[in-house]
């Protein structure tokens, strides 16, 4: 197991580093001189060739690409992203600023949606094919038809606002990330009800829940007991994989929630064209998926017996 | 002896092959959901087409007298802020949402369908180049890779195009690959080599259908996130620019009105929530029937 662990271990290490070299493009990738961009960012439009000079010197943009990017590199691994370009303070100290705001909210949002999949999913299961079954059945049915971004507007525009059970507040507490988180988790888990009800409802035709039921143990018993656990699996490996879906929609929800966190910071650099911010958040949404899938393998690893024992 | 045989068989193939888009078509005709899938498919596809050339109104036009009018037997969803017919430009959006979703997926299925089959045949460094460009790729989560690339190029909904299409494909090579790779032991695969057949028409004729089947009912089944995509950019303003017309731009003009002009929020939503139905009853479906015919 020590092994299969190291293994991983160095794969996602080996993603993180693929990501890294993909997010350091971006700044050779972008259009138009970069010197001149960084004066544009910052108001100058008519900057002499005296000041771009000296501004490339500065920065080292008169590098040859590689050794920029062993500079960048560098600097990226003593905590240093560079400059903003429209605020000229350092990147690293922006974006943490701006971040607990979105870990909260979307840290609420996970859980939630994580205990809804799993408390619906059991009903569903229980009351197979009965009233309980067909109404959770709908209501999956229908946010896998909608995206996150136009259900959390509705929901926003004609329950909260229009019906006066909440406000809209950009005041960062866990009070008020709960309304959104709770908007987004009633939305994402949907998908996961789904997921989870299948591989209940397959766990409870299968073989040992014959013998279970045989020896008269009940329903809710081996429900809760035999099949619950072994249909963790897939539900942890689509939680692993929606923390990349969250991280790339934070933006959008943020936007409809006027959320001032990461997701707002990075869409006003986009408009700027304030790249070191744009790769800030383009890293840390990789760092964080990345690690999202990783710890969702160990935890299958480790919560998978059969895993467990082998000695590979 | 054996290997007459065998040509003969394949040459079966082809009279094979059309009974069994017919069935295709019969299968999801007799499916719980392929039906009203297929139906709403056609009909989403038929309004896209239709809303790329007539229109009721002329949708960009603007007309300050009858601003936020309510539905009626004039504007049949109403008018927006500056007076344009909400019908209109909801049927002209649909090409806009419908149709680069569709384009999106067409083209990242291609490029994976051919990527991921010509990486797995030829396999060596080639292959192993390729998959190390996959694998750069998959590290970012394709929303996040998507900014990254809008964030290159700058906003626009072509741009849009071409960042969802370079963050999308690797999934699909990938998929392809594997694929291609896991059926180079199939019976029929063997069969057809131990009749002689080349290679290149092993490819197209085996290969290529059966892998292009499963890809297909995986772009199916992503068109819900792919229109998403589509309408959550420019509902940031970072895909389709004003005045162009597209679902996710409305939502986002339309959000200021939503208390006294409900109908210029709800019908992009509903009709963002029809066409992804569709694609979802549909994929559903095409997973069954391909399950199902494995089997």
């Amino acid at each position: 197991m020590l092994v299969a662990i190291l293994k991983r271990t160095s794969q996602a290490v080996g993603s993180v580093l693929a990501a890294t070299i993909l997010v350091w493009f971006i700044l050779p990738l972008a259009p138009g001189d970069p010197a001149n961009r960084i004066f544009i960012a910052r108001g100058i439009n008519d900057a002499t060739e005296g000041q771009l000079t000296a501004l490339r010197e500065e920065m080292g943009l008169n590098l040859p690409l590689l050794q920029q990017f062993f500079h960048w590199f560098g600097s990226l691994l003593h905590g240093d992203l560079g400059l903003s370009f429209t605020t000229g303070r350092p990147v690293l100290q922006e974006f943490l600023s701006y971040l607990p705001a979105t870990l909260m909210m979307l840290g609420l949002a996970l859980l939630l949606s994580t205990l809804a999949a799993i408390i619906l999913s059991l009903v569903a299961v229980y009351y197979h094919d009965q009233w309980p079954d067909r109404l959770i059945k709908l209501y999956t049915g229908i946010t896998a038809a909608i995206p996150t971004f136009v259900f959390a507007l509705l929901a926003l525009s004609y329950v909260v606002v229009g019906w006066q059970v909440g406000r809209v507040l950009s005041e960062v507490s866990w009070v008020t990330a709960l309304m959104p988180a709770f908007i987004i988790g009633l939305d994402r888990a949907g998908g996961w009800i789904q997921l989870l009800r299948a591989s209940l409802l397959e766990e409870m035709a299968s073989g040992y829940a014959f013998v279970a039921r045989s020896r008269g143990a009940s329903e809710l018993r081996i429900l809760l007991r035999h099949a619950f656990p072994n249909s963790l699996k897939p539900l942890l490996s689509a939680i692993g994989l929606s923390v990349g879906a969250l991280l790339g929609g934070a933006p959008l929800i943020e936007a409809i929630f006027s959320w001032p966190g990461a997701g707002s910071y990075l869409l006003s650099a986009l408009t700027a064209r304030d790249y070191p911010v744009i790769q800030a958040y383009v890293l840390a949404a990789a760092l964080g998926y990345v690690l999202a899938a990783y710890l969702v393998d160990i935890a299958i690893t480790l919560l998978d017996p059969r895993l467990r024992g082998t000695q590979t | 002896m054996i290997s007459m045989l065998l040509r003969r068989n394949v040459a079966l193939a082809p009279s094979l092959k059309s009974r069994s888009a017919r069935s295709l078509l019969q299968c999801l005709w007799w499916h719980k959901s392929g039906r009203s899938g297929l139906v709403l498919s056609i009909i989403v596809l038929l309004v896209a087409l239709v809303g790329s050339v007539w229109t009721p109104y002329d949708p960009d036009l603007a007309s300050f007298s009858t601003s936020l009018k309510p539905p009626s037997a004039d504007h049949l969803l109403g008018t927006d802020e500056m007076g344009r017919d909400t019908f209109s430009r909801l049927l002209n959006a649909a090409h806009r949402s419908v149709g680069a979703a569709f384009l999106v997926l067409a083209s990242s299925f291609g490029i994976g369908l051919l990527v991921g089959i010509f990486s797995g045949l030829v396999g060596g460094n080639i292959d192993s180049l390729l998959m190390r460009l996959v694998d750069v790729v998959m590290a970012l989560p394709s929303l996040i890779l998507a900014f990254a690339i809008l964030g290159i190029l700058g906003p626009g909904f072509g741009n849009l195009l071409v960042a969802l299409i370079l963050s999308d494909w690797a999934w699909y090579a990938r998929l392809a690959r594997s694929l291609a790779i896991g059926s180079a032991s199939r019976p029929d695969i063997l069969t057809a080599r131990l009749a002689g057949i080349s290679r290149a028409r092993i490819v197209v004729t085996h290969l290529l259908p059966s892998i292009a089947t499963k890809l297909g009912v995986m772009a199916t089944l992503a068109f819900g996130s792919m229109i998403s995509a589509i309408s959550g950019f420019s509902f940031l303003g970072l895909g389709v620019q004003p005045p162009n017309a597209e679902w996710g731009a409305m939502l986002s003009q339309s959000r200021l009105y939503f208390d006294f002009a409900p109908w210029l929020l709800l019908s992009p939503a509903i009709a963002i929530f029809l066409s992804v139905l569709a694609a979802n009853l549909l994929g559903h479906a095409l997973r069954d029937i391909s399950e199902m015919r494995n089997q």
